[in-house]
């Protein structure tokens, strides 16, 4: 049964696409909806109407973006499936991360219009702001346990391509992976710097709600990041070990999560979760 | 426990500098921050409350010139341990005592308003 799944390998392709271009999408705009919603409502009521009708305007083009999206991807796929080629006649795995891509196009919509409900909010919130007097450590925006695995990702790869360059396989870039570490790195810590730092931030009244909404932000790219780094360890040990077939599926699933990920974190804090204030570390 | 916060009215015609200074002190005064207490770093006050970070950099060096709070480089912030009775220490309000003092004292010489403005403009510009 695995035999055949693997030699028919376009399944999880046709899964990746019709997941990550409608089902996750759309579940993640229902699930900003209903917190951005469910937050003006309890605290910013002004903005209630403007938030709610900026969405219903926004769902709609969400819609057409998915749906083109969805058929976009499911042509690449159909086309490779029936001409029985690797996809865009190129190649299976950077034809994925094309239709990652692809799948990211509803993705950044949605986060555009999350910025729009914030500055929505912001221009709504009044002139008065407000903020805790207490100071924030680091470790309460994210867990030790996160930044130890962080850690040891790295390390994980760094001594995987070491052990690759004694050990080389075809196609094996050598040190240049390592360039490839760091240009991840940089590109995870500036999105957690700009989380941290996002001045229309100060629209969310409540400062226990704010530290939440970091904190969620915080949690989310962290656990990207740190799947991202352990991610390249393992496709380079199944190229290493010719394990190709392997390699497509597990970064089809990769990108699966990654898109996965983000439904438990673009949204507003919900209304209930944070009424004591900075005292969400309970959260973590 | 509690969690004292602070909040600013952008529109008032008080600067902000001045409400943060006003109000860091005010939650010293009641009891809500005390002495070792750690402050939300310049960045973190600023993005929270949505303004420049050279304004609650400039409330952090007036509090702490008067010996409100305490700058300890890399590790931030903290709330002095004399905070309380350094509340009462209050520059402005020494400074326009000081010069009322002195602008009488000029007056008093015969000066005209308009010599002692150009004079003290002249000083301030280190002009002789």
């Amino acid at each position: 049964m695995l035999e055949r799944l693997l030699s028919d390998g376009y399944w999880f392709m046709f899964i990746q696409v019709v997941t990550t271009t409608w089902f996750m999408p759309m579940m993640l705009f229902v699930r900003l909806r209903n917190a951005s919603n469910s937050y003006c409502r309890e605290h910013a009521i002004s903005a209630f109407d403007e938030v709610s009708s900026l969405l219903a305007g926004r769902y709609l083009m969400l819609k057409v973006l998915a749906l083109l999206s969805l058929i976009l991807g499911l042509v690449v796929v159909g086309h490779a499936y029936l001409s029985q080629t690797e996809l865009f006649n190129w190649d299976n795995q950077a034809g994925l991360v094309v239709l990652f891509f692809i799948a990211l196009i509803p993705g950044l919509w949605i986060s555009k219009v999350q910025s729009e409900v914030i500055d929505t909010i912001f221009a709504n919130s009044g002139s008065t702001r407000t903020a805790s007097l207490v100071a924030t450590p680091w470790t309460s925006y994210v867990s030790k346990t996160l930044i130890a695995l962080l850690t040891l990702g790295q390390l994980v790869f760094v001594v995987s391509v070491v052990y690759f360059v004694s050990n080389p396989f075809s196609g094996f870039a050598g040190y240049t992976n390592l360039f490839g570490l760091v240009v991840i790195n940089l590109i995870f810590l500036a999105v957690c710097y700009f989380a941290l730092t996002h001045k229309k931030l100060s629209a969310i009244e409540d400062p226990g709600h704010r530290h939440l909404l970091k904190v969620k932000n915080l949690r989310f790219n962290l656990i990207a990041w740190t799947v991202a780094v352990f991610y390249l360890s393992l496709s380079l040990w199944l190229s290493g070990l010719a394990l190709k077939d392997y390699a497509l599926l597990l970064q089809s699933f990769y990108f699966q999560f990654v898109v996965f990920l983000t439904l438990f974190t673009i949204a507003l804090p919900n209304s209930d979760q944070s009424e004591s204030g900075l005292e969400t570390n309970v959260l973590r | 426990m509690s969690n004292p916060q602070i909040s600013i009215n952008v529109s008032s015609t008080e600067p902000i500098f001045e409400q943060l200074v006003s109000q860091i002190k005010n939650a010293i005064s009641v009891g809500h921050l005390l002495g070792g207490d750690s402050l939300p770093s310049i960045r973190q006050l600023a993005t929270d409350l949505g303004v420049n970070a050279k304004t609650v950099a400039k409330a952090y060096r007036l509090l702490e010139r008067d010996e409100v709070i305490v700058s300890r480089g890399y590790r931030g912030s903290f709330v002095h341990q004399n905070a309380k009775s350094n509340l009462q220490t209050d520059i402005k309000s020494w400074l326009e005592d000081q010069l009322a003092i002195d602008i009488k004292r000029y007056r008093d010489s015969g000066a005209t308003d308009s010599e002692i403005r150009i004079a003290f403009s002249n000083a301030m510009h280190g002009k002789s």
